[in-house]
């Protein structure tokens, strides 16, 4: 009861601050709208997901029995018509990769047991949707013969589809609606971090200790206030992205608040720990604030839209947590894919038990406050 | 005895705070802790509410060791911290039931102790009003509010008037001599001498971590009864000289303050004249001289060789 009483207030205190909750209500608008705004144009352009040309080499030997490799290709080539994609059957993997290089073009080769998929690093979605595609229709056709066989790739992290659906490419808004959603729950954080600051500074932090709560208790309270205001103070914009801007979120939501709810968990814990960490509060605040929060939304796409392809980079990048729920959330409501839905959860939920347990170790060597 | 504290030393690194302290409160005390800042009486009073350790010594309270019985000790104490220790966004109302449910009041003893302590601080027509609107006056009060609606037998006093104005002073001193007379036990600590002297039936001055001195104000003051202090205020003072009134015979200490010399000399030696001609002879226009009436002021001064608010 003591800590709910805790959390209560603390939950009334922090929604009544009406700076932090004017600015948790009108920065992710504000963004989300004029970055939809301003980007529209080079969304429409940059993300046609569909490619354009597909060349293919067939050098299948005549006498296998890899013709499931072929019957995947025809029924791609035939899918492929339907979506005005251009086939080209050409006699050699040299000129192949030469077309590669100049033109943008995907090619394939068909190899016993391989489809291999050549591509330049300009066309790296349309690449990961030939990828699917062909996955998709390997799982369809041929489920139970295909197992000795692999489609192979350039490159890793590509989508891995079960089943190819033509779906909309995501708008500007779409996009933005929701990774400035998701930047919004990092900065909740804040809540926390200035929220151990000022019951440090006048004292209730440690007329809490007198009252007989301990030290770990007091801050399991102000994680479980802050996850729950920085939830609550995202409803507005939420509501906002959803119904005004229509940013598409998919048809999943217990997927997509599973991952937004980690998001808010690593968030929270992040924020916290800084409480701890430093003595001076705009140390913390540099880092967090200035430093840590921003260079995460960066990375994550928050901003501009990031394209994988760079190898060191994206290394960085998915350090990041923010990058991998927002492909999470991207990949399952424009794709249905779910294959780093389970990290993203678990990296999220990993590193907010790693800070906590930080925190726990911190509070408990000091002493004084 | 309700507090027994022995040998009581904290130390933060190379700095000792707290010095070998033993002093004992008894029931319905209201003890006085004096001293200029940093002379160890916040670190005191925060190993007493276990917010920290002592580095070495014994606290009892209640006759329990506070080490062993913490929890059962710390519910039947209330503080009233230095700063206001209240949620800013919250209302009257709110902040005192805060701290009466870390408390563990519940249901009609949480109204109880609501109204109690509306009642006892005059704010029951404030109850409704965010923290952050009332004045510094109201939120002291509301402070000490906070620190009684559990009904505490020893309640903490850290500094509970610093920067308010003289009514809402006198009314938190007048708000300590009533919970005293309701049976509370109180600790009150503070720099300003009048707040103490007026208040407190025990005084303890500390100076740099050590007490210098224990007793009623009486006790204290008969310490330097065998001494005067005379007052000399002159213009364009160079207190450089100042150190040369200790080589005239009976002085034993002196502080300087805005052109106010006091010289705290052995009644037994009359030196008055020394004194006046030291002043002239160093071309000191003297613009008053009066002997002062002894007070907390003056031990100090007397035992420490500073003025309070050094």
């Amino acid at each position: 009861m003591k800590f709910l009483s805790i959390v209560y207030y603390d939950i009334l205190d922090l929604l009544r601050d009406k700076t932090s909750m004017l600015s948790m209500i009108i920065f992710p608008i504000v963004l989300m709208t004029t970055l939809g705004i301003t980007l529209s144009g080079a969304f429409s352009s940059s993300y046609e997901f569909k490619p354009k040309t597909v060349i293919y080499v067939n050098n299948l030997s005549t006498t296998s029995d890899f013709s499931e490799e072929k019957l995947i290709l025809d029924n791609f080539l035939e899918l492929g018509k339907k979506n005005n994609i251009t086939f080209k059957e050409i006699s050699s993997l040299d000129e192949g990769k030469k077309e590669v290089q100049t033109t943008n073009s995907i090619l394939l080769e068909l190899k016993d047991k391989n489809i291999i998929v050549y591509k330049n690093s300009m066309n790296k979605y349309s690449t990961n949707i030939v990828i699917s595609m062909l996955t998709s229709i390997s799982k369809k056709v041929t489920l139970s013969t295909i197992t000795n066989g692999d489609i192979k790739t350039l490159e890793e992290g590509f989508t891995t589809a079960t089943e190819f659906q033509q779906k909309k490419g995501f708008t500007s808004y779409d996009y933005y609606g929701i990774v400035e959603i998701t930047m919004m729950v990092l900065y909740g954080s804040l809540y926390g971090f200035y929220s151990i600051y000022n019951n440090r500074r006048n004292k209730i932090e440690a007329r809490c200790f007198q009252g007989n709560l301990s030290k770990n208790s007091y801050i399991l309270t102000k994680v479980t206030s802050t996850f729950i205001v920085t939830i609550i103070s995202l409803i507005p914009a939420m509501v906002y992205s959803l119904f005004v801007l229509k940013a598409y979120w998919g048809e999943d939501f217990l997927s997509v608040i599973a991952l937004l709810l980690s998001l808010n968990f690593f968030g929270t814990t992040l924020g916290i720990l800084f409480g701890y960490i430093f003595k001076e509060e705009k140390h913390g605040s540099f880092f967090l604030n200035t430093l840590i929060i921003p260079v995460m939304t960066f990375l994550g796409g928050g901003y501009v839209y990031l394209e994988d392809g760079n190898k060191l980079l994206d290394i960085v990048r998915y350090i990041s947590p923010l990058t991998l729920i927002n492909k999470s959330i991207l990949s399952i409501a424009f794709y249905e894919d779910y294959s780093k839905f389970y990290i993203s959860i678990l990296y999220c939920l990993s590193l907010g038990i790693l800070f906590l347990i930080c925190t726990f170790c911190i509070s408990s060597k000091k002493e004084a406050y | 005895m309700l507090i027994n504290i022995e040998n009581l030393t904290k130390n933060f690194g190379d700095n000792i705070a707290v010095d070998n302290l033993t002093l004992s409160i008894e029931k319905g005390e209201i003890l006085g802790l004096l001293g200029p800042n940093g002379a160890g009486k916040t670190t005191t009073i925060n190993i007493i509410t276990s917010i920290l350790k002592p580095t070495k010594g014994k606290v009892e309270i209640f006759g329990k060791s506070l080490y062993k019985y913490g929890a059962e000790i710390k519910a039947g104490m209330g503080i009233v911290p230095q700063c206001i220790s209240l949620y800013e966004n919250l209302t009257v109302e709110e902040n005192i039931s805060f701290f009466a449910k870390l408390y563990g009041l519940r249901g009609a003893s949480l109204r109880e102790g609501l109204n109690y302590a509306l009642d006892f601080t005059s704010l029951q027509d404030h109850r409704k009003t965010k923290c952050k609107n009332l004045s510094g006056g109201m939120q002291r009060r509301l402070n000490i509010a906070c620190a009684i609606s559990h009904k505490p037998e020893i309640i903490i006093m850290d500094e509970p008037t610093v920067g308010i104005d003289p009514q809402s002073r006198n009314h938190i001193l007048n708000m300590a001599k009533e919970l005293n007379k309701e049976g509370c036990t109180i600790i009150y600590t503070s720099h300003y001498m009048e707040e103490v002297q007026q208040l407190c039936n025990k005084i303890v001055i500390m100076d740099n971590g050590k007490l210098i001195a224990k007793g009623s104000k009486d006790d204290l003051i008969s310490l330097i009864s065998d001494n005067s202090t005379l007052e000399i205020e002159g213009y364009d003072i160079d207190e450089s000289i100042l150190e040369k009134l200790l080589e005239i015979k009976g002085v034993k200490n002196y502080s300087f303050d805005e052109n106010k010399v006091l010289i705290t000399s052995s009644k037994d030696v009359s030196n008055l004249s020394c004194i006046i001609n030291f002043f002239t002879s160093n071309n000191i226009e003297i613009k008053n001289v009066g002997y002062k009436t002894l007070d907390l002021e003056d031990v100090f001064l007397t035992l420490t060789g500073k003025k309070l608010r050094d």
